[in-house]
């Protein structure tokens, strides 16, 4: 149960939605976008989260869009994980974001709640940053369109009231080779302790990382090291586990030791797959 | 644009059925249906999304209704476990023993129905995938599996 109360806004349109926000932000009530909620309603009733004003976004009409053109995919934010299994064609993300969460909450989490959450994981956006993807964000001014790489920096930097609204990913990068590679601590079911997702684009691996890290990344350093013909798999693994962003996480689920040992092991694999040899 | 501030009485479609009820905003579906409608076949365990007890059908898909709002539920089908009646997996669960304290059960009876409404056709991968949503701590799942491999072919009429 809640302990608190909250006002429920549910607008139909961006401009709409957005104007609240800045509104009900100038009368201190702290709004959130509110999309699957499944984030929100489970840390308000921890009481982790307060707010005086929840702005469901689920009925602006071009959050909800599943569109292929000749040249791209154009989803939805507010499509849920398994509405995008379902009904797009990229690979790549399907097999993603099949292991985030359960299936049966994967009929309520967004792809925008994933990518804005507070939980370190955010796996979606992984093979979103191995692409050439734009992210089109509405706020005051109307609409832009951002490069994933441009707007994403350990976190989807969006101005106060901005909300993402869609992704709009080139058809030809859903078409490349890939392999990604999930280790969880139990079962399946759980979060990722390393999560590596890497696509092959004219002979050079992209590769975006989650779990090792505080954040999800792709870092320019990392993928020389990771196209470097000169060393051999194990010596580019262990390389790159010397050029990550920051410490590698140690926490109850698994030491810095452990978790570097999986990523070691899963960029040798991700090597084989996509370079191949021995 | 749809603005709820204060105390609402809303209509929520529960098995097949209109039922007004008073809420807050804050009120999760779960909460409402338990303390507010008395449908407490729906159950809470874990209220953070792991355990898959709280699971109901919406619009025919399965949605732990502990992570969602009651306002939310407006304008959509609602199923319960009160609305499943003498169904080929209620009769399987209990030919196979697919439970014992029966505290997960009606999640995963509602999982279940809806996998087979949906997927009647559905391989191992797709069961195992649909019911690792659901956790069981008195089973070890061999009764709940059989039970819904016997209820998909009963419907094929196998
Ligand atoms: C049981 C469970 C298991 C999980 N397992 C995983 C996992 O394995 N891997 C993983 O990566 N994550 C996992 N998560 C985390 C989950 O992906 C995030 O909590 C995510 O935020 C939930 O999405 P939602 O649509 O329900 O978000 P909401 O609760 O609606 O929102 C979450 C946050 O994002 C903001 N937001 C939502 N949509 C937008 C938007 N379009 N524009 C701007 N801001 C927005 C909200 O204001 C809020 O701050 C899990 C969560 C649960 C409940
Ligand atoms: S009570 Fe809802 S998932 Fe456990
Ligand atoms: S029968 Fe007791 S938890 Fe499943």
């Amino acid at each position: 149960m809640i302990s608190y109360d909250f006002e429920y806004y549910r607008p139909d349109t961006y401009e709409g939605a957005v104007k609240l926000f800045h509104q009900l932000n100038n009368e201190s009530k702290n709004p959130l976008y509110y999309s699957g909620g499944t984030e929100i309603v489970t840390n308000a009733r921890k009481n982790v989260i307060k707010t005086g004003a929840i702005i469901d976004i689920k009925a602006i009409p071009e959050g909800n869009l599943l569109r292929e053109t000749e040249d791209a995919i154009l989803l939805g934010a507010n499509l849920t994980l398994n509405e995008i299994i379902e009904g797009s064609n990229f690979p790549l993300l399907n097999n993603v974001i099949r292991k985030i969460a359960d299936h049966t909450v994967r009929n309520r989490l967004t792809l925008g709640g994933n990518i804005c959450g507070r939980l370190a994981y955010r796996e979606a956006i992984l093979p979103l940053l191995t692409t050439e993807a734009k992210m089109v964000v509405a706020g005051e001014n109307g609409l832009k369109s951002m490069s994933v790489g441009e707007i994403f920096d350990k976190r989807l930097k969006l101005q106060k009231g901005e909300i993402l609204l869609q992704v709009e990913i080139p058809k030809k990068d859903t078409e490349l080779p890939y392999y990604h590679e999930r280790k969880e601590k139990q079962g399946e079911i759980d979060y990722p302790l390393v999560h590596v997702v890497a696509l092959k684009k004219e002979e050079r691996i992209k590769a975006a990382f989650t779990g090792i890290c505080a954040f999800p990344f792709r870092s320019p350093e990392i993928e020389e090291i990771l196209n470097d013909k000169n060393l051999s798999f194990e010596e580019r693994a262990k390389k790159v586990v010397d050029k990550l962003p920051s410490n590698s996480r140690d926490d109850v689920f698994a030491s810095k030791d452990f978790r570097e040992f999986l990523m070691e092991r899963s960029i040798i694999h991700t090597l084989k797959n996509l370079e191949g040899g021995i | 644009m749809k603005t709820y501030k204060d105390y609402e009485a809303i209509n929520l479609s529960i098995n097949g059925e209109t039922r007004k009820v008073i809420i807050k905003h804050s009120d999760t579906l779960l909460r409402v249906l338990r303390e507010k409608l008395g449908l407490t076949g729906g159950k809470p365990g874990c209220e953070n999304g792991d355990c898959g007890a709280c699971t109901i059908l919406l619009d025919g898909k399965p949605v732990k209704s502990c992570m969602m709002l009651a306002i939310e539920a407006i304008d959509k089908n609602i199923t319960t476990i009160e609305g499943l009646s003498n169904t080929e997996i209620q009769k399987a669960f209990v030919e196979y023993g697919g439970f014992q304290c029966g505290y997960c059960t009606s999640g995963f009876l509602l999982n279940a129905y809806a996998l087979l409404e949906t997927h009647p056709d559905a391989d191992d991968d797709t069961i195992k995938e649909w019911l690792q949503s659901n956790l069981c701590r008195c089973t070890g799942y061999e009764g709940i599996s059989k039970a819904i491999k016997t209820a998909q072919k009963k419907k094929a009429g196998i």
